[in-house]
């Protein structure tokens, strides 16, 4: 295809030919400021046809704003022409038939011809370029952000792992002075002495339990890492014979997917399992039969897993609560729990650069899924860590 | 556990609470009842010295030492005891405050003879000391 020119005189056929083939817009305009010619890439980047553009004023193509401005430079121009570059640094902008506005670099160059002085301004279309910069500033922005994020938390593991620590020897004295009171003081104490007592140590034991929850959360994040090739089925299959020994009177359909093969740390993975599955067994244990699922799911961004039960469910409105540490959506009468199982959970997936999500329904079971090392679906592979 | 050993137990921790309590759990369980305690770890060589003037046989102390001190690390004291020509041999459980395998591995490597998590439980602290065959032979069962 072959730009289309009036003045014959002015442009001969090697031009055109020439012209037809370049990918930026290019644009002739006389003296006054009127079109006498454009190339085909003007139809791509304003959306005329040439035909619609020849005879019209160059300001056409400019923004309604800058209008004014342009006659006033184009006048300059033509008194003092000179070749000039405009464009990526500064904020040129150009506009379409339809009104719409893109950015844009020119080149201006100037030719005398039989039929007076010419002006030949080549336009580059920015756009993608713009777009480009801005995924590239909001990626960068991202990676400064997740490293920060995980320095943090760092700093924030350490900071609870020694708070935690240091907690125990106080914790212990707490624990091990009530129990002395008890044992030696009980018979001098009145029935509400000893109820405040019993409150303390009580109190003392569940903090102990919560602290060492703490501790083994952060070993968590701590540890190294060590990945292989895993066996999820068979792993599942090793942990659901526990799960049976430990609720002996549950009655449990299960059904285990065949040869889920994942790459990750064993360690790790085995105590992610273990909880999910424990908690599918605690929380279908209100029911008559169990039924409790493993399997995988396959799709374009990689293998999900999941742990599907027909038990208690919970309400969807706290879905993003539950992998909090302490977060339980449940009674600690009806089903037992300090809440710390789905945060280890996360935690595991998490350094395994997966994700972990649930849906449920309220006395409708849940499923919880989760990913291993999933790949970006673009070009661009970001993994935060931590 | 109705009579108790005849083992000297030489408890070396800076905490004053921590040796309170553990006496008393020792001696309540019947495990010990002789019980020493020294609150600085750079002490306990001369701890042990005078014992020896108090007359009592090195054969028949048992050291009970804990790990994180804050001037003394509890690992440099068990070091000093491993290189002491005298008391060399006599039998250390370290106490910790946490159950971190490197602290345990450490322990272990520099001549402990036991490791135990605070706040134990007696049958803890008794199994680790079945264990130490020095030892086994003098606890009552
Ligand atoms: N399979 C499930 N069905 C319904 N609710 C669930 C299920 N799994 C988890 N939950 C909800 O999420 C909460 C948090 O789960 P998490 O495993 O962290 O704690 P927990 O099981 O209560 O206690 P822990 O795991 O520390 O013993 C639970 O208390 C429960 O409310
Ligand atoms: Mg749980």
């Amino acid at each position: 295809m072959i730009g289309i020119a009036t003045n014959t005189a002015a442009v001969d056929v090697v031009w055109r030919n020439l012209m037809g083939a370049v990918p930026d817009a290019v644009i002739v305009s006389d003296a006054s400021g009127q079109i006498v010619y454009v190339n085909t890439a003007v139809t791509r980047f304003f959306g005329y046809q040439p035909t619609d553009l020849l005879g019209q004023p160059v300001e056409i193509l400019v923004p309604r704003t800058v209008r004014g401005q342009h006659k006033s430079h184009r006048a300059a121009y033509h008194s003092e022409p000179r070749r000039r570059f405009m464009g990526f640094g500064s904020d040129l902008r150009a506009v379409r038939a339809d009104g719409s506005e893109f950015p844009v670099a020119i080149s201006l160059g100037y030719t005398t011809s039989p039929s007076g002085n010419l002006v030949i301004a080549i336009v580059q279309d920015l756009s993608d370029l713009r777009e480009r910069d801005r995924s590239i500033e909001n990626l960068t922005q991202r990676m400064v952000r997740d490293t920060k994020l995980e320095e943090v938390n760092k700093e924030l593991e350490a900071f609870s792992f020694s708070v935690s620590h240091d907690l125990r020897a106080p914790l212990r004295v707490v624990d091990g002075f009530s129990q002395v009171l008890k044992e030696d003081y009980f018979d001098k104490l009145d029935d509400y002495g000893r109820d405040c007592i019993n409150r303390i140590r009580t109190a003392a034991q569940r903090m102990g339990q919560l602290i060492d929850d703490l501790l083994n959360l952060s070993r968590i994040t701590r540890s190294d890492m060590v990945t292989t090739d895993v066996d999820l089925s068979a792993m599942t299959r090793e942990i659901v014979e526990m799960m049976m020994a430990a609720y002996p009177d549950q009655k449990v359909e299960l059904a285990i997917e065949e040869g889920m093969v994942a790459h990750g740390d064993a360690r790790l993975l085995r105590i992610a399992l273990e909880n999910l599955l424990s908690n599918a067994w605690k929380f279908s244990s209100g029911q008559p039969t169990a039924r409790i699922e493993i399997g995988r799911s396959k799709s374009t961004r990689g293998e999900t897993y999941f742990v599907r039960d027909n038990g208690a469910g919970f309400d969807m409105a706290y879905a993003d609560k539950l992998f909090g540490a302490f977060q339980r959506m449940h009674n600690a009468q009806a089903f037992p729990g300090t809440g710390i199982g789905l945060a280890t959970v996360q935690r595991i997936i998490n350094r395994h650069s997966g994700r972990v999500w649930a849906t449920s329904e309220i006395n409708k079971g849940a499923t919880f899924y989760f990913t291993l090392f999933q790949e970006a679906g673009n070009g661009i592979q970001y993994n935060p860590t931590g | 556990m109705t009579k108790p050993s005849e083992l000297t137990l030489v408890m070396v921790d800076d905490n004053a609470d921590e040796i309170f309590l553990t006496r008393r759990q020792v001696r309540q369980d019947g495990i010990v009842n002789n019980f020493v305690s020294e609150r600085k770890p750079e002490r306990l060589i001369e701890a042990l010295g005078e014992l020896s003037k108090a007359g009592i046989d090195k054969n028949k102390v048992l050291i009970l030492l804990d790990i994180n001190m804050p001037r003394a690390n509890g690992f440099e004291a068990l070091g000093v005891l491993r290189a002491h020509p005298q008391y060399k041999d006599i039998p250390v459980i370290m106490l910790s405050a946490s159950d971190d395998e490197a602290d345990m591995f450490e322990a272990f490597d520099l001549g402990a003879n036991g490791y135990v998590v605070k706040p134990f439980k007696s049958d803890e602290f008794f199994a680790a000391l079945s264990n130490i065959p020095s030892v086994k032979h003098q606890l009552v069962q």
